[in-house]
């Protein structure tokens, strides 16, 4: 959830970098999203034209990609990726206790941009 | 002719901003030397009860603040400042959780340089506030017996995030299907470090522990 204060923060991290790197346009945003970070990647997409809309970015196209959801056993230390959150239990020793390693963060993964030649 | 098209690697988390925000809350704490506590539960869960209690213990030991967050009304914020502390409603605005940036504000408007211990009372969710960062020395969550021992697997990140688990109403045990073990059990597995202190913030069952670890803490922070 947050998709809206998230896509704004997706732009304005993107046009940060975009800027840093003398870009003249946007093309590509990929974000990766983890399995357990409540995101809604077809709320990210639903809102993203209208957050592009007037900045170096409009016109571009957002990719969302999932990042699964690592679990670190606290009993056994296996690592391992459940098949439903809601009830993860190790599958070698089949503790209940974890460790979240990986899966609950979103993050700006990288930008194509389309340089300026005026500044080379 | 196309311009060159270069791929530029990110990686930045989009909380990146509110961190950072909520380290530079904290350091700003640490040298006006005020405990920020973030308080936060389910709606009725008992916060409001329970830092009116907190409130009679410790207002006379430390100097308190109470920063209130709710969509709307004044009601907390009427009933604390009437138990003899500055108290600030901030209202939110519909937003169903608190982070750094709105933290720092309400710490500015309420002023808190001369005060030792401030709780900033979030809005009623078991959800949301985990996810954001206020900037807090530590946090508390409170669990009421009558919302049930499993819910620490139901809302497994705000059980992982906090110092304390305070088990409210543990009067009322015996009219629900409520196993502290199972409770208590269920916490350890996504937080084996938190403190879980079972209390009635109604009668004052349990409170003192509850109150020698604030004291610790606000010590230690204010050091």
């Amino acid at each position: 959830m947050h998709e809206l204060s998230t896509v704004l923060r997706i732009v304005s991290i993107a046009q940060k970098y975009a800027a840093q790197n003398g870009a003249k346009k946007v093309a590509h945003v990929v974000v990766t999203t983890g399995e357990l970070s409540g995101m809604v990647p077809q709320y990210l997409q639903m809102l993203y034209p209208s957050a592009v809309s007037g900045t170096l970015l409009e016109g571009s196209k957002l990719s969302v990609e999932t990042q699964p959801a690592m679990l670190r056993c606290s009993d056994c230390g296996t690592i391992y990726n459940p098949v439903y959150f809601s009830d993860a239990r190790c599958p070698k020793c089949g503790g209940a206790a974890f460790e979240v390693l990986e899966g609950t963060e979103t993050f700006v993964k990288e930008i194509e941009i389309e340089e300026d030649m005026q500044n080379e | 002719m196309n311009d060159p098209v270069r791929i530029i690697e990110i990686k930045e988390n989009v909380m990146a901003d509110n961190d950072r925000e909520a380290d530079a809350v904290r350091a700003r704490l640490r040298q006006e030397k005020t405990f920020l506590l973030n308080l936060m539960s389910s709606p009725g869960s008992g916060k409001t009860t329970t830092l009116l209690r907190t409130i009679e213990r410790l207002k006379n030991e430390v100097r308190m603040g109470i920063m209130e967050a709710d969509i709307d009304s004044a009601v907390d914020a009427e009933a604390v400042a009437k138990a003899g502390v500055r108290a600030i409603q901030l209202h939110t605005g519909g937003m169903c959780h608190l982070d750094a940036g709105m933290t720092a504000q309400g710490l500015d408007s309420f002023g808190t340089a001369d005060l030792d211990f401030v709780v900033l009372e979030n809005v009623g969710n078991l959800v949301c506030p985990a996810e954001f960062d206020t900037g807090a020395s530590k946090s508390v969550m409170i669990l009421s017996v009558p919302e049930g021992d499993d819910k620490p697997l139901k809302y497994p990140l705000m059980f992982q995030i906090v110092d304390v688990v305070l088990i409210n109403k543990i009067d009322v045990m015996p009219y629900f299907d409520f196993s502290m073990e199972r409770a208590v059990s269920n916490i350890r597995m996504r937080n084996p470090k938190a403190e879980i202190i079972p209390v009635c913030a109604k009668t004052g069952e349990g409170f003192e522990a509850w109150i020698d670890w604030l004291r610790r803490n606000i010590k230690m922070w204010n050091e």
